[in-house]
């Protein structure tokens, strides 16, 4: 059979559909029989797909069994309502003092705690450029219609900045209070008045055991005074419960646009939301499920592809460096080991890193974030992960690990070369989007560009094995060799390499202290400055 | 002469609507603010996108499911349509990318699509009509008969970018220009498309042939 290219394939297509009518397609048509007339084969394939077609528009229409737009307009009328009764001030809703559960007091702590990964993700990525901590609030809304019913589901809004050293909780916390819970368990009288600002109630919980100053003009409160338990109780009817969720989603998405402006992560619902949906087990398995959730959802090149795919995102290019990644598990892994919490389920809570005064905040932090990204500069040797999603295509997608050339570019198959020495890797995802849409490769890229290994990492770890094998394991080499390494490379070496070398055989004290930094990063859940400190080896 | 032609043995059913007026008067009156417009819009559109869903994903609860997310999508970011394109070929992009990605996302999972989802759910939507104590339509009856199940299994393992032309050009009847606009690919590009979607679609129903003689 003749062998048969895109526009041929084209004609025929319309050959059969029978779009090929007329005097216009004359001169088409009959080019068309004529290979017909010639290529038996050709021709049996184009009358089975005929015939094909013809079956598959047989195929029934059905009708859904229950009528689809009816969510549509329940939330419709919802929102109706709530543009009528949510003007009611917070002094007007009923205050409950019923006791709180366990469970919900639990949650508080946790929730509370999450927000300091919330905001320990954002701060890590200051530190480290790129990230953010994104989960779907759809899932937050589409729960909220079945969670509401729960008699201790809470909606739980984080207001300003939770401090993210955690891990330098005062030493003067008792024993048998976590940091966390000491943060939340403080006196009422010591809360600015805010303690029923709205619709939900605001926490914020303090590393040094010092409420955070909040910046202006948002309100600053710990959440858990009795009131605010209260607070937490009345949450729990499921009228209030589902009016205050509906309130935070749509708060959700007006500060999801703020965010959207200034984030490399482009997402028209990109919320600051962390979920901790506990039916059935115990918290720490809630922690991994978050944890997994986390690193999926948010930081993969998985996760990336699913963003475009659903059309999420108009960004054509995300640039991530891997600590942040690193930073969202070490703080997760640090609360985990400090939250005394008992082995009960808890209900659902959701803290939503949000207020109406807060996106000014969130927009200026998030400036600074990008600001500090600038600092992230590809150098030559650094090796990065390029994730391709061809929007154009159902978001097909492709990975592959280049390493930054000494020319300063990277090399993809069928692509020019393009320039990334010098960029942060946002901008080198927007240089290979646009490089990819000028090459005519794609008209639709998605370009998500993933700092692997620093050039440096790689060195130095060299250096160190090289050393190794030579037998000079010597801790008054190393400082030299490093030395040299960083003249060379004018930035030291990142810390990185202490994970790679980790378990290695090398001695000597500076080896020693460098084993002990890296059992701190490795193990994350010990109390004390762990998460990495800022990219950077001392 | 080829042994059919297309003119002599079928016909095609008319290219439906993208552009009805009154579906697009009630999505400019909410996206102009009055919201609860787009429940007529929705009212108006969800069959359509349900029986694209529903060859899209071969599982009945699965495009219902998709088909709900469309519309709170499309609602959540009424503000983002541009104008370029009309409800329906914004909406059908939205639904196309959902039903996608479930795909995609169960595969991933390792989850058993399609055939033995569609079977379930056909088992348990027959269930339901016993339960109900009601007959099914003629259309669900056909549904279920023998050559029906072939198609939509041969259907079912296509790949989602070609199936998706083919839902769309063979199921919705939609022309070449308004599928690129939904699949945003250029005009010959989609007919080269359409075209490789059904030799797939051919191979994947003569694996389910019988032998002729």
């Amino acid at each position: 059979m003749k062998e048969i290219d895109d526009n041929l394939a084209a004609e025929l297509a319309e050959y059969v559909d029978g779009s090929l009518e007329g005097e216009k397609h004359a001169a088409t048509r009959a080019r068309i029989e004529k290979m017909l007339d010639d290529d038996a084969e050709l021709q049996t394939l184009v009358t089975r797909m005929m015939i094909d077609s013809e079956r598959v528009r047989a195929l029934p229409r059905l009708s859904p069994e229950f009528d689809l737009s009816e969510k549509v307009r329940t939330r419709l009328e919802r929102e109706s309502l709530l543009d009528s009764t949510m003007s009611l001030t917070t002094a007007e809703r009923p205050r409950r003092f019923g006791p709180p559960s366990l469970a919900m007091a639990a949650g508080v702590i946790l929730a509370v705690s999450l927000g300091v990964v919330g905001w320990s993700v954002l701060n890590q990525t200051n530190r480290t450029g790129t990230g953010g901590l994104v989960l779907d609030p759809d899932l937050f809304k589409s729960r909220s219609a079945t969670q509401s019913d729960g008699p201790s589901s809470l909606a739980i809004e984080s207001a300003q900045p939770v401090t993210p050293e955690i891990s330098t909780l005062p030493a003067s916390a008792s024993d048998s209070t976590s940091g966390a819970e000491k943060a939340l368990l403080r006196k009422p009288q010591d809360q600015p008045a805010a303690k029923n600002s709205g619709e939900a109630f605001n926490a914020t919980a303090s590393a040094t055991g010092e409420q955070v100053a909040p910046a202006e003009p948002s309100p600053t409160v710990l959440a858990s005074s009795p009131e605010t338990l209260a607070s937490v109780a009345a949450a729990s009817s499921p009228s209030v419960a589902d009016a205050l969720e509906t309130t935070a989603g749509e708060k959700a998405l007006a500060v999801a646009d703020a965010i959207n402006s200034e984030l490399p992560v482009a997402r028209p619902e990109a919320v600051i939301v962390i979920e901790a949906g506990v039916e059935t087990g115990d918290v720490s398995e809630t922690l991994r499920g978050i944890r997994t959730r986390l690193a999926t959802l948010v930081l993969s090149p998985d996760a990336f592809a699913a963003e475009v795919s659903d059309g999420n995102t108009d960004s054509p290019a995300v640039g991530f460096v891997p600590e942040p990644r690193r930073g969202v598990l070490d703080a997760i892994s640090n609360i985990q080991s400090q939250l005394d919490v008992p082995d009960q389920p808890v209900e659902f809570i959701r803290l939503l890193k949000i207020t109406g005064d807060e996106i000014a905040n969130i927009s200026r932090v998030m400036s600074e974030l990008k600001l500090k990204e600038m600092d992230q500069e590809i150098q030559v040797g650094d090796e990065l992960t390029v994730t391709l999603v061809d929007r154009a295509a159902f978001g097909l997608r492709s990975s592959r690990n280049v390493s930054v050339t000494d020319s300063g570019v990277i090399r993809l198959p069928e692509l020019s070369d393009v320039s990334v020495v010098g960029l942060s890797p946002l901008q080198a995802a927007q240089s290979v989007a646009v490089q990819y849409v000028n090459d005519d490769l794609t008209r639709r890229p998605a370009v998500m560009v993933e700092v692997l290994t620093r050039s440096a990492t790689r060195k130095v770890a060299r250096d160190i094995l090289d050393d190794q094998k030579a037998g000079v394991a010597s801790s008054a080499t190393r400082p030299t060799t490093r030395q040299k390494q960083e003249e060379q490379n004018e930035q030291p070496p990142v810390s990185d390499v202490l994970i790679v070398i980790r378990g290695s055989t090398v001695g000597g004290a500076h080896e020693s202290e460098r084993a002990r930094q890296s059992a701190q990063q490795a193990a994350p859940r010990s109390p004390g400055p762990s998460t990495a400190p800022s990219g950077r080896a001392p | 002469m080829p042994l059919l032609r297309p003119t002599e043995q079928f016909t095609h059913a008319a290219s439906p609507v993208l552009r009805d007026a009154a579906v697009e008067d009630a999505f400019a009156r909410a996206k102009a603010g009055d919201r609860a417009s787009f429940g007529k819009v929705a009212q108006q559109l969800q069959v359509r996108l349900y029986n694209i869903a529903l060859r899209m994903l071969g599982n009945a609860d699965d495009a219902g499911e998709v088909v709900q997310e469309t519309f709170a999508k499309g609602l959540a970011s009424l503000d983002s349509h541009r104008g370029e394109s009309g409800a329906y070929t914004w909406l059908c992009r939205i639904a196309m990318n959902l039903a996608i990605s479930r795909k995609r996302q169960a595969h991933s999972r390792g989850r058993t699509m399609s055939i033995d989802a569609e079977t379930a759910s056909d088992q348990s939507s027959a269930l339901r009509q016993r339960l109900e104590g009601r007959e099914p339509s003629p259309e669900e009856t056909a549904e279920r008969s023998e050559e029906v199940v072939r198609v939509r299994e041969a259907l079912a393992r296509v790949t989602p970018e070609h199936r998706a032309v083919l839902v769309m050009r063979e199921i919705d009847g939609i022309n070449y220009q308004e599928i690129a606009d939904v699949l945003e690919l250029p005009l010959n590009t989609l007919k080269s498309r359409l075209f490789r979607a059904r030799e797939e679609l051919r191979k994947e129903l003569m694996k389910s042939e019988k032998p002729t003689r």
